[in-house]
C-alpha cells in the first residue's frame, strides 16, 4: 500500500493560433494520489490506483482524475535487491474537468478511457519499505476538450469522437508491504 | 477502566517496559508534537505563521511512517498569498542514530486546501471570484532529535512545501522551520511485554 505524486506533461497539442483564437497547450500538473498492490507471483505484480491532478493557468483550472490499473513485470528473478526495475503497462479512466477561472459556469468535462505504459523501479529500503519511481505514457481514447482562448475570453470545445490525447507521468511513491498472503 | 489506569500506570512510572533510547532503540516509538511554524515563501516576499504538529511511528531504529497537520494563523510580514491554507500530508522518514541523537530526512504529500488572497486595492483581482482549492503538495524534510528521555524528545526541523499555484502556472515553494518539545510512547516494547 503506498502514497505518490504524479507529475503530469500534456503533449498532445502545440500552440496554434487562428485569427484571434489560440490553443495553448495544457500546463504541467503536479498530482496526489495512492495505491495498492498485489504480487501474484516472483515476477508479476499488480496495482491499482487513483490520481488527482490539478493544473492552471491565468485563465483556466484543470483538474484530471485516474483510476486504474496496471501489471508489473519484474525484469530481474531475484525478488529482494535493492534496485528492482519493471515494465508496465495497464488501463484507466479518466475524469477531466476545465473551468474558467473568472467565470466558474463557463466549465467542461468529460470521462474516457486510457491505456499507460511505462518503465519503473522500486528502491528497497527496508524488507517492507520501497520508494518507486515510474515513468509511463498515459493515451486516451475518448472525447477531447480543447481549451480555445480568445481576446472575448476562454471557450471550450468538446471533440468527440476516437481524438487521441496523450501525457507523460512520472511518479514517485512511498509503499508499505502490509501483508504475506501467500 | 482498571485495565486502562493500570497501563496508564505502567507506562509512566517505573521503568519495567523501558526503552533504551541511549543506546539508539527506536523501533515502536509513537510520537506526537505540535509546534509553530514560522514559514518563508520562496517564491515571493511573504513571512506566513503557521501551527501544527505531527504524529510519528517508528517502523524499525530506522524508518518511521509519519502525518503532519498544519495550519495558517497569520502573515508575519511582506505580501500576504493566502486567505487561509490547511495542509494534511503523511510520508516516511530515516533516521541516522547516534546514541541519544538523531538526524532524519524525509519526504511526504499531501493535500493543501488553499484561498487566494485578494488585494482590496486592486480592480483586476477583485473581479475574479474567490474558489477554495485543493492542490497537492510535495515535501522534504530535514531536522533532528534529541531523546531526553523514553517520553520527552527535543526537536528542531524545515520543511520545504512545494504546491503548484491554483490560478498561475507556477510553483510556490514554502520554507517552514519549527522545533521544540515532542511526546513518545514505547509501545513495540509495552507490547511485546
Amino acid at each position: 500500500m503506498g502514497i505518490r505524486s504524479t507529475m503530469s506533461t500534456f503533449n498532445s497539442h502545440h500552440e496554434e493560433a487562428e485569427g484571434n483564437a489560440r490553443i495553448e497547450p495544457d500546463p504541467f500538473a503536479l498530482g496526489l494520489g495512492g495505491q495498492f498492490r498485489v504480487q501474484v507471483n516472483n515476477r508479476v505484480n499488480t496495482e491499482w490506483f487513483f490520481d488527482y491532478l490539478p493544473s492552471s493557468n491565468n485563465q483556466v483550472r484543470r483538474n484530471d482524475y485516474h483510476i486504474g490499473w496496471s501489471v508489473m513485470y519484474y525484469l530481474r528473478e531475484n525478488p529482494n535487491p535493492v534496485f528492482r526495475p519493471y515494465v508496465l503497462a495497464g488501463h484507466c479512466f479518466d475524469f477531466t474537468y476545465r473551468q474558467e477561472i473568472l467565470n466558474s459556469a463557463n466549465n467542461a468535462n468529460r470521462w474516457s478511457s486510457a491505456v499507460q505504459a511505462g518503465l519503473g523501479t522500486h528502491f528497497k529500503l527496508n524488507d517492507r519499505l520501497d520508494i518507486s519511481f515510474l515513468t509511463q505514457y498515459m493515451l486516451h481514447l475518448g472525447t477531447h476538450i480543447e481549451t480555445i482562448y480568445t481576446d472575448e475570453g476562454v471557450k471550450f470545445d468538446k471533440i468527440a469522437g476516437g481524438s487521441l490525447e496523450g501525457h507523460l507521468l512520472t511518479t514517485v511513491s512511498l509503499n508499505y508491504k502490509i501483508s504475506d498472503l501467500w | 477502566m482498571v485495565k486502562v489506569l493500570l497501563l496508564a500506570a505502567c507506562v509512566f512510572t517505573g521503568n519495567l517496559w523501558s526503552q533504551n533510547v541511549e543506546t539508539g532503540e527506536r523501533q515502536g516509538l509513537l510520537e506526537v508534537s505540535g509546534s509553530i511554524y514560522p514559514t518563508f515563501s520562496m517564491n515571493r516576499k511573504s513571512n506566513m505563521n503557521f501551527v501544527g504538529g505531527h504524529l510519528a511511528y517508528q517502523l524499525d531504529d530506522k524508518y518511521s511512517f509519519r502525518g503532519d497537520a498544519l495550519i495558517m494563523t497569520s502573515t508575519q510580514s511582506g505580501a500576504q498569498i493566502y486567505n487561509d491554507y490547511f495542509l494534511i500530508e503523511s510520508g516516511f522518514t530515516r533516521n541516522v542514530t547516534f546514541k541519544r541523537f538523531d538526524i532524519f530526512g524525509g519526504i511526504e504529500f499531501g493535500l493543501a486546501g488553499m484561498q487566494l488572497y485578494r488585494d482590496p486595492n486592486s480592480v483586476t483581482l477583485n473581479a475574479q471570484p474567490l474558489h477554495r482549492y485543493y492542490q497537492p503538495v510535495w515535501d522534504g524534510i530535514l531536522g533532528f532529535k534529541f531523546h531526553v528521555s523514553q517520553y520527552f524528545y527535543f526537536y528542531g526541523e524545515m520543511k520545504a512545501l512545494n504546491n503548484r499555484n491554483p490560478e498561475a502556472n507556477s510553483l510556490q515553494t514554502n520554507l517552514a522551520v519549527t522545533g521544540g518539545l515532542g511526546i513518545q510512547l514505547p509501545t513495540k516494547k509495552l507490547l511485546n511485554k
